[in-house]
């Protein structure tokens, strides 16, 4: 009965323990994520104030369309990043 | 019918043209008008090339000419809207922020499509090789949250990539106007460049159609030679690019015959 029960708690310890280093790994993998959302939020405000500033360098009929990208970019980039948030 | 690409016979012609004209007018009216030209030993009053020609102290006014009246490149291409074309002659809706006012865009150049293959393969790359993992069952692990926030992500950057891609073909454009010549080059979104040169410095412009994908879409290289701070602008993987220097050609004259009839601006 001892014996069973030093072994059930061997196993029992090393499972709770396999299950606490996937809960890590995956805990990891997410907080990586969102870092790299972050990032690439940052490259997409960049992005749009590039296409402004090349609209103003020289100004054609497509300026409202291409700006118009951009932020639905942007926006897209948020909604993403806002998912791996609370996934 | 002078020889237009030989400035001395279009001097001579000018020259002649002038001499020509007062000529006439000062013989319908039986005398000389204001000061007319004084042809010194020449039996031929219409023979200039050995006679000394006195201008007159006519100043003739700064009048520009449309490109359609000396190009005949642009004589005969119609007005099309920069938008997304890679050759928009004469655009209506283009302007730029060094621009000075009559100074007319006579062409917008940007690379041709085709030069853009490379991107196009690497974002169907980049989505085949997605799709490929997953068939495999690379993510089967993840829970399936973590499984849509990847496929998520992985797209987002498939989009940004190709939408960087495109605004650095859209943004990297040649502008030719009837005074200079502009060079806009975008590297990143960190750096650009913006060269320009007038039209009185070009020395020298060579154009070359180079590769399969080239002479099947006649797409080439324009390289001028400028007299400036910067001594070569390269106008890579552009269309039409015999045209091009056509035109600039073109454009180097109209600059030389402006210069000769006082039409300076």
């Amino acid at each position: 009965m001892q014996l069973l029960a030093i072994t059930n708690s061997i196993v029992n310890s090393g499972a709770s323990n396999l299950l606490f280093t996937n809960s890590i790994f995956f805990y990891l993998i997410k907080l990586g994520m969102i870092i790299l959302g972050l990032i690439y939020l940052i490259y997409a405000v960049i992005l749009l104030r590039h296409i402004q500033m090349m609209n103003e360098t020289v100004k054609t009929s497509v300026a409202g369309t291409v700006f118009f990208m951009g932020v639905v970019h942007l926006g897209l980039a948020v909604l993403v990043w806002l998912y791996l948030l609370v996934m | 019918m002078p020889d237009i690409f030989n400035r001395d016979s279009l001097k001579h012609t000018v020259k002649k043209e002038k001499v020509v004209k007062k000529h006439r007018l000062a013989k319908s009216k039986q005398g000389p008008i204001h000061s007319a030209p004084q042809l010194q030993s020449a039996t031929d009053p219409l023979d200039v090339s050995s006679a000394e020609v006195v201008n007159t102290s006519q100043t003739i006014k700064a009048t520009k000419r449309h490109v359609d009246e000396y190009s005949s490149v642009m004589r005969q291409e119609r007005p099309v809207k920069t938008k997304f074309h890679a050759y928009a002659p004469k655009p209506p809706d283009a302007t730029f922020v060094s621009q000075v006012p009559k100074e007319q865009i006579i062409l917008i150049l940007r690379q041709h499509p085709i030069t853009q293959l490379k991107n196009v393969l690497i974002v169907i790359s980049m989505i085949l090789g997605f799709v490929f993992i997953n068939l495999v069952g690379f993510f089967d692990f993840f829970p399936a949250s973590y499984r849509t926030g990847i496929t998520l992500f992985w797209f987002l950057v498939v989009i940004g990539y190709s939408f960087a891609a495109f605004l650095k073909w859209l943004y990297n454009m040649y502008i030719i106007t009837d005074e200079r010549i502009i060079d806009i080059d975008v590297f990143s979104f960190l750096k650009r460049n913006l060269t320009s040169a007038k039209i009185d410095n070009i020395e020298d412009v060579t154009a070359a159609n180079y590769g399969l994908l080239g002479s099947i879409f006649d797409v080439g290289i324009v390289v001028v030679q400028t007299a400036g701070a910067t001594p070569m602008l390269e106008f890579g993987g552009v269309p039409h690019p015999a045209r091009v220097v056509t035109l600039i050609n073109e454009l180097i004259l109209e600059e030389e015959r402006e210069k000769i009839e006082g039409r300076v601006m």
